[in-house]
């Protein structure tokens, strides 16, 4: 099972270019697309979707050319779009089966399986006949996520799911996506770097449409093994240290910046070896593009 | 700040797209409609102003802007929907509402923009009739001085006021409610209090609350220009005062109120608490464990299919959810329950004539409902449509439905057929209403498969096309709010008869008209009609073919790129697209083949050429000498069954002229096979088939005094249709036509003439008068049914099928059967004109014998054929026709044949009744379902009182044997007169015989409103009724009837009866020349008074018209308990001249006066001398005066819209 992704193109009416030359191959399991907002994550989750046209290049998933053949691939997709609403006044029993119903479970005795399967799967089956459209914010995602997996798909997408969620529904979520990504493809794009890390075998970060980075996470993180150094600043400093060090992000630690730089030496200074993490294997990526394209 | 607020608001407006576009379409509907009024294309005309007005007079300024009102609700709609709402929908508000705006400050800059906007964009149709009306092609005639006051003027009251009106009202909703369905219910709201509004303004009792609660003042503008003439109207401008001035106060009131709620009651918060139905939620969350014992791997084994059998489960499941939502929407409750409570508000006036209803038989029910309904069921179907189709859209679920594994086709074609279901519904629940409609007027024939029939085999296939066109129309435009104007646009196009193709073949659902009547159900055209909806359903399903194409899913692309997207896919529907196109084209063939090639078609523009031809090429004929018809007679044969009509005829002509005749010229109807065989000598000289125009010369000269034969043999066709329909005139039952249809003319036709000034300029044809003076010797040589009829003998032989009779003008002297067949043989006994009948039809019959009460005339057969389930009033028409010949014989002359005959004809040939020799055929639609169960309920107020119209008209018909059948009218002006005019007098006589002068006052009132109205709706230039034009139908019949009456009164009925006498002896059955108005007036004037010649005058001679006022009414009583009464009564009286100026006259009237008590019972009734300006009277009376009314029985034309009357008041 292979989703390849071949020179995608993408540039919109107002003329943001969304998916610049995009290429990319994809594997069983999670696979965690990373990346800052507008990166184009969106764009490429849609195209994969049949939700969007490319203007160039090409999408399969084994042998089903996406962009031509829509109504093969909605028939193996599950999608959890970034934002979502449902039709008030229906219960979430009603409305999973009604889209068991449209995605292609004829069988009543299956259909009604499915639902109290999926129902239970996420903790939704005391709420089955609660109106959606009055569910917190954790559980529609929840109920969301139920609505993907209908029906066994081959290929679920998932558009920045735990965007908005408090720490509790985040991980609940979270453990929910995890089961789900034996024998099929699933693609979560996300711009929390933790959940990658947390989720996903299988990584790429893009930015800008283009893929800047791609690989397993513990691989990437293995590169930069020795090389990123941390240091607590006070914020007149900063400036200072910018120019002299190579600064891969900063994150205010008890109201004062606490720099990762990237150094293959020891920089001294006071800077204390850290075994690195995903942030800064994506900050370094992020910014590495970023001077390319300023220079 | 707030001027900061509005131009950010107004900035943003201006750049929006759909507001351009709405400004736009307005600017160019205005621009194309002057040109199409001012004649600029030949294939769409329409007619808005009288010949003697022009286009951007103040009059037709105000009236064009006011077709636009239907938009501007709409317009509002959509204004504050974009510049409030909009701060909802995208939860904007949370900002605006922490910035420190104040909240006097938001709310008046949403007002102030939203207005301005509104405004702007509907200045649309202003600027582009201004700009029109600066186009130097366009004919000069039609336009006036610009006068920027024409245009100011009503778009300040006509626009400015109500959109401000309507916005405080829409913003104070929406920002209250917050909630984009409030638009829609007032939307709905508005066009019904519309309609309600107009309801309530047709009855006179009641037009001033119809006038108050319309929400646009309009109606309240009608009652102030009330009685003014179409000249005065061209330089009037609206006066802020009486009614029109306590409903702009009233609805701003209402406007300003709704604001001052808002004002009170909004707050800055993000949840409104404010009527808010929705139940609070409890959004905690109890579920809280990490993990679920769940796996997702049990469910592996469940496989989905997409194979047909769950392709259906899913489109009914789709279907069923799309319907239960429009069946729990808000629009869905509201237009039913506004609909059911306009509908049981109109029903009480099914078939109004003179404010006296019919009974509620089906087809009226059918008719009521489909008209109530009509334009509430068609905004909600644009509505709902667009509501449906951008559903996923507002619920924000549109990208995991497009996800889904299933064709566009299922959502596409289940949301349509679930609207189109619901106008099934909706239907089926009108039929229910008017069942219960019906029931509740104790009228228990309920035609249910009529109503189904009607309902479901014809109304509804309407709704469904419309409801296709809807769907396809949102889909393509993709802009709710652009898609309904754009869909209403072509609403009230259609309502207000424009159509720039007449050919149905162009014009979307275009077909037949198809009418129910009893008699002869729904007739001929029902299989035209399905022929052309088949053709128009494949196009509907073209049309959604088409919109499956460019159905939005996911990505949201433009115009041109859907397009391009939809080119692409077009493969997928390929094949059926293919199919249905050759289907829809072949039957697009087999119609025109039936419509342009079995039978001709002509458009307007073509007959209107064909008569400038007719006149360029021919009128060098007119007053050549033609022979006489001396003898007519004619065997008909109509065959109901197989819908044919054929005879054989035969003139006896004689040269009754000085002058030899060498040259015969003859023309003849287009629909008919003819043969035409002469007795003398003749060739065929000239021939003009397209124009029908021919010219035999004779071998032999015709001398004068010689006669000659022409016999003719002709068949109406059968063969196919015709764009209007069948081409057949032969009904299953109820046949009517005349001798028009097939009798040929001799010499030139002056009737083909074109009349308008303007169209007669246009086609450089030269200068023509209205109508001949009353001394031209070529008018007076013609009667009023052509130049062709003169009083002969006909003989007519008529047959028909077995099961129906046959009935022609004249005596039936002889009927026999011969195979299988009915025969008729009818002969006159007085001479007739040539004019006759052919009616044929299965009746029941109700006949009696008049003899008058001293045997002095011969007796009359009288009968009454009916279709058997309209019984109702056939004894009123029966006494009806007893007592008129009772009337006429005694107070005119003996009626001049043996029998005489009403025969009811079915409403699809008009609402009307008509005079022949002897027979009258009768509308089924006019008297004979008249509810007259309360006529005779002696404590009905004034208001509810019925009128017995079937017995007037009745009266008016048998009148027509004498104006018309003994003395007939010459073809001048003034020609309706001494035949409508007399007849109105004569029935109205009949009628005060029978039912008292109380009576007649209701019938006056409704005349003299109906010939007010009329004065500015005229399209040459209003006349006296002395010389009044033929198509002048509420001078000749309603002021004619109101001034006859009131010579009647003044004069006495002996004057009027001597007089008539008179003229009777002097020109009953009399040819050339005939008599005219003027002749009458002659003998009245010799009869009358000389101190009432002022008053004969003044009612035929001139346009004369008073204005009264009473200035004050006092009583006291003395001491022998008596009353004493003072009045003062101010009256000016005004000569109308013919521009319509109205000139002052110094004046020493007699007018009426009528004192009345508390229980409306006349204590006096007096004519009084009333000179110009302000005139003191006192009464003595018995019982104590309640009011006092000028002029309480009509006598006098006064303009006021309600007769003039005030309260006593006591002396102190």
């Amino acid at each position: 099972m292979k989703l390849s992704i071949n020179n995608l193109c993408k540039t919109y009416a107002n003329g943001v270019v969304a998916l610049d030359d995009l290429s990319l191959d994809i594997g069983l399991g999670l696979f965690g697309l990373l990346g800052p907002n507008g990166a184009g994550k969106s764009s490429l989750m849609r195209t994969i979707a049949a939700l969007q046209t490319a203007d160039s290049g090409t999408v399969s998933f084994d042998e089903i050319d996406v962009l031509k053949q829509k109504a093969q691939i909605r028939k193996v997709l599950g999608y959890l779009p970034q934002e979502f609403g449902v039709f008030p006044k229906t219960s979430a029993y009603k409305l999973l089966d009604y889209y068991a119903l449209l995605k292609g479970i004829g069988h009543k005795k299956q259909r009604k399986e499915t639902v109290e399967g999926l129902l239970n799967l996420v903790n939704l089956y005391q709420d089955k006949n609660k109106n959606v459209y009055e569910f917190s914010g954790g559980m529609k995602q929840r109920f969301g996520i139920a609505q993907a997996l209908i029906g066994n798909p081959k290929l679920i997408i998932v558009d920045e799911p735990t965007a908005g969620l408090d720490p509790g529904e985040r991980v609940r979520f979270n453990n929910l996506l995890s089961q789900t990504g034996e024998d099929r493809i699933v693609l979560l794009s996300t711009h929390i770097v933790d959940d990658v890390s947390d989720l996903c075998s299988d990584m790429a970060i893009i930015n800008k449409g283009k893929v800047i980075m791609k690989g397993a996470p513990v691989d990437l993180i293995d590169a930069l093994a020795d090389r990123v150094w941390e240091k607590q600043i006070s914020k007149k400093d900063y400036d200072k240290y910018c120019q002299k060090y190579e600064v891969i992000h900063s994150r205010l630690h008890a109201g004062n910046p606490l720099i990762h730089i990237m150094n293959e030496d020891n920089p001294e200074n006071g800077f204390v070896k850290i075994t690195p993490k995903l942030d800064d294997v994506y900050f370094t990526a992020i910014n590495t593009q970023n001077n390319n394209v300023s220079k | 700040m707030l001027l900061q607020l509005i131009s950010f608001e107004l900035l943003k407006a201006c750049k929006k797209r759909a507001n351009q576009i709405y400004f736009l379409i307005l600017f160019v509907i205005g621009f194309f409609l002057v040109h199409a009024a001012a004649g600029f294309f030949d294939f769409f005309k329409v007619v808005l102003v009288g010949e003697t007005m022009h286009l951007n007079g103040a009059s037709l300024i105000s009236t064009f802007l006011g077709y636009f009102k239907v938009f501007l609700i709409f317009v509002v709609a959509a204004t504050v929907s974009s510049i409030v709402f909009v701060d909802y929908k995208y939860n904007t508000l949370s900002m605006t509402f922490t910035t420190g705006v104040s909240k006097t400050h938001f709310i008046f800059s949403k007002l102030i923009s939203s207005f301005i906007v509104a405004s702007i964009i509907m200045s649309g149709a202003i600027f582009g009739h201004a700009l029109a009306c600066t186009m130097p092609y366009l004919d000069a005639s039609f336009f006036n001085d610009f006068n920027v006051i024409y245009y100011l003027s009503p778009f300040a009251n006509n626009y400015l006021l109500n959109i401000f009106i309507m916005t405080s009202i829409f913003i104070a909703l929406t920002m209250i409610f917050r909630s984009s369905l409030v638009n829609w219910v007032l939307v709905i709201l508005f066009y019904s209090f519309n309609i309600i509004a107009s309801f309530y303004f047709e009855d006179i009792d009641t037009s001033v609350l119809g006038a108050m609660i319309d929400p646009t003042g309009s109606l309240a503008t009608k009652l102030q220009m009330h009685g003014l003439s179409a000249e005065q109207l061209e330089n009037y401008t609206l006066n802020l005062e009486g009614v029109y001035l306590w409903n702009r106060l009233m609805w701003l009131a209402i406007g300003l109120l709704s604001l001052l709620i808002l004002l009170f009651k909004f707050d800055f918060q993000y949840q409104s608490n404010f009527f808010n139905f929705r139940k609070k939620s409890s959004k905690t969350d109890i579920n809280d464990k990490p993990y679920s014992a769940f796996q997702i791997q049990q469910l592996a084994h469940i496989k989905t299919d997409h194979e047909k059998s769950s392709k259906w489960s899913i489109w009914l499941s789709s279907y069923l959810n799309e319907l239960r939502f429009i069946t729990f929407s808000l629009h869905f409750v509201l237009t039913i329950i506004i609909g059911f409570a306009m509908l049981i508000m109109t029903s009480s006036s099914t078939g109004n004539m003179y404010e006296t209803a019919s009974y509620p038989v089906t087809f009226e029910m059918v008719e009521l409902i489909t008209q109530t309904f009509n334009l509430l069921l068609t905004v909600f179907i644009a509505l709902m449509a667009g509501e449906l189709i951008w559903r996923e859209r507002a619920n924000k679920c549109n990208e995991i439905n497009d996800a889904l594994p299933v064709s566009s086709l299922i959502p596409a074609s289940s949301k349509m057929m679930a609207l189109v279901s619901c106008v099934a519904i909706f239907l089926a629940l009108f039929i229910v209403a008017g069942i219960f409609i019906q029931y509740s007027k104790e009228f228990y024939d309920y035609q249910l498969s009529q109503y189904f029939i009607s309902i479901f085999g014809f109304e509804f296939i309407d709704y469904m096309l419309f409801t296709i066109l809807a769907f396809f129309t949102h889909t393509l435009i993709n802009n709710k709010y652009l898609t309904i104007m754009i869909l209403l646009i072509y609403y009230f196009a259609g309502v207000f008869g424009a159509s720039f193709f007449e050919h149905n073949l162009l014009k979307f659902n275009g077909a037949p008209l198809v009418s129910y009547s009893d008699l002869n159900a729904y007739g001929n055209n029902v299989f035209s009609y399905w022929i052309f909806k088949i053709y128009w359903l494949l196009f509907a399903i073209i049309l959604l073919l088409i919109a499956n194409l460019m159905w939005v899913r996911g990505e949201v692309l433009g115009f041109r790129r859907r397009v391009n997207l939809a080119l692409n896919n077009i493969s997928i529907i390929s094949k059926p697209l293919i199919s249905v196109m050759a289907l829809f084209v072949i039957t697009g063939c087999f119609i025109f083949y039936n419509t342009n090639i079995l039978n001709t078609y002509e458009n307007s523009n073509d007959k209107e050429l064909q008569r400038v031809a007719y006149e360029s090429n021919y009128k060098q004929y007119e007053g050549l000498i033609n022979p006489e018809i001396m003898d007519i007679k004619i065997n008909i044969d109509m065959f109901p069954e197989s819908k044919l009509i054929s005879g054989h005829g035969l003139f006896e002509l004689k040269n009754t002229s000085n002058q030899s005749i060498e040259t015969i010229h003859l023309g003849y109807d287009k629909v008919v096979n003819y043969k035409l065989v002469f007795s003398e000598g003749t060739n065929l000289s000239f021939q003009d088939d397209k124009l029908k125009y021919y010219i035999y010369t004779l071998n032999k000269p015709l001398k004068p005094n010689d006669s000659m034969t022409l016999s003719f043999d002709f068949a109406m066709n059968n063969t196919g249709f015709k764009n209007s329909g069948a081409t057949s005139m032969m009904n299953n039952n109820g046949t009517f036509i005349n001798s028009g249809a097939f009798f040929p003319t001799f010499g030139y036709n002056s009737s083909q003439e074109i009349l308008s000034k303007r169209l007669r300029a246009k086609h450089n044809l030269p200068k023509k008068p209205l109508a001949l003076s009353r001394d031209d010797k070529q008018g007076l040589k013609s009667s009023m049914f052509g130049e062709n009829s003169h009083f002969t003998n006909i003989d007519i032989t008529i047959s028909t099928s077995a099961d129906q009779t046959a009935f022609s003008a004249g005596n039936l002297i002889k009927k026999w059967t011969q195979g299988g067949r009915h025969y008729y043989h009818y002969k006159n006994k007085a001479k007739v004109q040539n004019f006759i009948p052919f009616i044929s039809g299965n009746y029941a019959v109700k006949s009696e014998l008049w003899q008058d009460e001293f045997n002095k005339f011969d007796p009359v057969e009288i009968s009454v054929n009916y279709f058997p389930s309209h019984h109702y009033n056939v004894d009123k028409i029966m006494q009806s026709t007893k007592d008129s010949l009772d009337y006429y014989s005694k107070h005119f002359s003996a009626f001049s044949q043996d029998q005489l005959r009403i025969i009811e004809f079915p409403r699809t040939y008009g609402s009307f009744a008509q005079s022949f020799p002897a027979t009258v055929p009768f509308s089924e639609s006019i008297g004979f379902l008249t509810d007259l169960r309360e006529l005779e309920k002696a404590d009905l107020p004034f208001d509810e009182q019925k009128i017995d119209i079937a017995y007037f008209v009745t009266a008016h018909e048998v009148a027509h044997q004498w104006w018309a059948h003994q003395v007939s009218s010459a073809n001048v002006e003034g020609i309706n007169f001494l035949v409508e005019s007399l007849s109105e007098y004569s029935a109205l006589k009949v009628m005060e015989n029978k039912y008292g002068k109380q009576k007649i006052k209701k019938f006056l009132r409704t005349e003299r409103q109906k010939y007010l109205i009329s004065r500015g709706m005229e399209t040459y230039e209003e006349r006296p009724l002395a010389r009044s034009l033929a198509s002048q139908q509420a001078t000749v019949y309603n002021k004619g009837s109101l001034s006859l009456y009131a010579l009647d009164n003044y004069l006495g009925t002996e004057v009027f009866d001597k007089t008539i006498q008179a003229f009777i002896k002097d020109f009953a059955y009399k040819s050339a020349p005939y008599p005219t108005s003027k002749d009458f007036i002659d003998l009245l004037m010799a009869n009358s008074p000389k101190d009432l010649h002022y008053f004969i005058d003044d009612h035929l001679n001139k346009i004369t018209l008073y204005k009264a006022k009473l200035i004050d009414a006092q009583y006291k009583r003395d001491e022998n308990f008596e009353y004493q009464a003072h009045i003062t009564v101010e009256i000016d009286k005004f000569y109308s001249d013919k521009n319509g100026k109205e000139v002052l006259t110094e004046m020493n009237d007699l007018i009426e006066i009528g004192i009345y008590n508390s229980e409306d019972k006349e204590l006096t009734l007096e004519k009084f001398k009333l000179k110009t300006g302000e005139n003191k009277l006192s009464f003595k009376l018995k019982r104590k005066p309640k009011y006092i009314v000028i002029d309480p029985y009509y006598h006098i034309m006064t303009t006021d819209f309600e007769i003039v009357k005030k309260d006593f008041i006591k002396m102190k």
